[in-house]
């Protein structure tokens, strides 16, 4: 199993995901949001960040059905749908989409993020088509 | 930012030397013993004394140091440095021997890499940055793919993430995943053929057509097998010398007219601009007016190749296809030597060896000499470009 190593930068993020938040950080100065985590603004390089839960919400901004196994921890797994979710908050994440077959794969299709505990403690944001009920639902 | 017009490189330097070792899946040797075949090689080729060899500039990721090559030659150096991020690199370390050359830091710049891709820690796989075995890996930082928020979802490979852009360009270009991989196809088969007639290319007797190439085994959807690039052991190197002391080498010069050594910052697979963008053609367009050409004046080229689809952005991001064009082109024009951009002659990484870039270099060169296996006829003008438009122009 591979597990997300948290660093200083991204433990809210992960924190977020316990409670059940898919975290994005915010410029209070400038009203930027981006993501991956970053130290300051990618746009004025302010340091006044704060961390918001995005809405979870957004559509399928590209997608690609894993069918090898790059690493051990994966043989079980394939083939497995890797997704790039693009929020409608305007960043890009990464993902597996659940609970939608492979044919029905497509950019543009709407999702909402759900939680999955993959080991103790540990909780990764995930996302499904929009029309099923997710746990928060 | 306004276009520099100042040809700094034109023609102050050369690269005057290229040696390969053979290109095997199982070398035997350590890499430092491939690094070293293959730069002396490159200095017999260059009809240029080892000893006379000042600079060094290699690749950031490449496990031999500039240590074991000056010990082991011998050398005094008085010059080094390396570049970082990996296929970008192999016009980069044209760009920065030939700097050193023209500004007076060295005189006789050595350019290598050297890798057991495939005997060693195997390219394709995901244990260049997290471990095979035990019950629980972490994966660590930002990096993409195998960091904390992309190695957790399984997106481990640069072949996975090519996944995503594939996808990605078939949607922004408007074509169905069929158009896509006989685009992807056509490459994957004309790189193929180039190879059949390379005596180095590992995959010489190993035909491919389109029907094999669509039957073959799905790596990630919807690249295959054979839209991948190969694991390869072996080693390359180039050297790097002014123009004056460039006439009394062996073989032809090939000249450096422009290079440039871009960077994409933003982590691998959360690039929101494709290698056809907007960006990397203003990039590439950069680079062919500090050469004093157009895209149209380029006899034969060599793209990076870690898949098909990388060739196919380009023929896009480097001005030969119209954006959104280029799997109508790989298609229609295509890339074989009677098209009117020869690409990828060797075979490329796809279908001759993966040296990380240096394999493709050479081949221009080669190409300029007159002397590749699949021989562009009259090719006066030569392009290594890499995706993120870094890329050197090379004249004969």
């Amino acid at each position: 199993m591979i597990l997300p190593a948290e660093s200083e930068l991204t433990a809210p993020y992960w924190e977020g995901a316990r409670r059940g938040e898919l975290r994005l950080q915010w410029c209070r100065d400038c009203a930027q949001c981006w993501h991956p985590p970053a130290p300051l603004c990618p746009r004025c390089h302010g340091r006044n960040i704060e961390w918001r839960a995005s809405r979870g919400e957004g559509a399928i901004h590209s997608f690609t059905l894993a069918q090898h196994a790059a690493h051990p921890a994966f043989e079980s797994r394939v083939p497995y749908p890797i997704v790039l979710v693009a929020l409608e908050e305007g960043p890009l994440v990464v993902a597996n989409l659940r609970a939608c077959a492979p044919a029905e794969l497509r950019i543009g299709l709407r999702v909402r993020a759900i939680f999955e505990e993959i080991a103790p403690g540990v909780v990764l944001p995930q996302f499904a088509p929009a029309t099923e009920r997710g746990p928060r639902g | 930012m306004p276009p520099n017009r100042v040809p700094a490189l034109s023609r102050k330097a050369a690269i005057v030397g290229i040696g390969q070792t053979a290109l095997t899946r199982d070398s035997q040797r350590s890499e430092w013993d491939l690094a070293l075949d293959a730069i002396l090689a490159a200095a017999a080729d260059a009809g240029i004394a080892v000893s006379e060899i000042d600079g060094i500039v290699r690749y950031s990721q490449d496990r031999v140091s500039e240590a074991q090559i000056a010990g082991a030659l011998g050398l005094e150096l008085r010059y080094h440095s390396q570049v970082g991020f990996g296929g970008q690199s192999a016009a980069a370390v044209v760009a920065h021997a030939a700097a050193a050359v023209a500004s007076g830091l060295a005189s006789v710049v050595l350019c290598y890499r050297a890798l057991n891709g495939r005997s060693g820690v195997r390219y394709g796989r995901a244990e260049r940055n997290i471990a095979p075995g035990g019950e629980v890996q972490y994966a660590e930082g930002i990096r993409v793919p195998s960091g904390e928020l992309s190695g957790p979802y399984g997106l481990l490979t640069a072949g996975q993430v090519m996944g995503l852009w594939a996808h990605r360009y078939a949607h922004e270009a408007g074509i169905d995943e069929k158009q896509l991989c006989d685009a992807l196809g056509a490459i994957a088969v004309a790189q193929r053929r180039h190879a059949s007639r390379n005596p180095q290319a590992l995959m010489r007797e190993r035909p491919l057509d389109l029907a094999a190439h669509r039957a073959a085994r799905g790596i990630s959807t919807p690249l295959g097998l054979f839209d991948l690039c190969l694991e390869t052991d072996g080693a390359g190197a180039a050297i790097v010398t002014s123009a004056e002391r460039a006439r009394d080498t062996r073989a032809r010069p090939a000249y450096v007219l422009s290079a440039s050594q871009a960077l994409d910052a933003e982590a691998m697979e959360l690039y929101t601009e494709l290698a056809n963008g907007a960006r990397h053609r203003a990039g590439a367009a950069r680079i062919f007016e500090q050469a004093g050409i157009a895209a149209r004046d380029v006899d034969v080229a060599q793209l990076y190749d870690a898949s098909t689809l990388m060739v196919l952005l380009q023929l896009e991001g480097y001005g030969f296809a119209e954006p959104n064009q280029g799997w109508r082109y790989a298609i229609e024009t295509g890339i074989d030597l009677d098209s009117p951009v020869p690409i990828n002659t060797s075979g490329g990484h796809l279908s001759e060896g993966y040296l990380h870039g240096m394999n493709l270099l050479n081949e221009a060169v080669r190409q300029l000499r007159g002397e590749a296996p699949n021989q562009v006829r009259g090719a006066e003008i030569a392009l290594f470009g890499a995706a993120g438009a870094s890329g050197v122009v090379l004249a004969r």
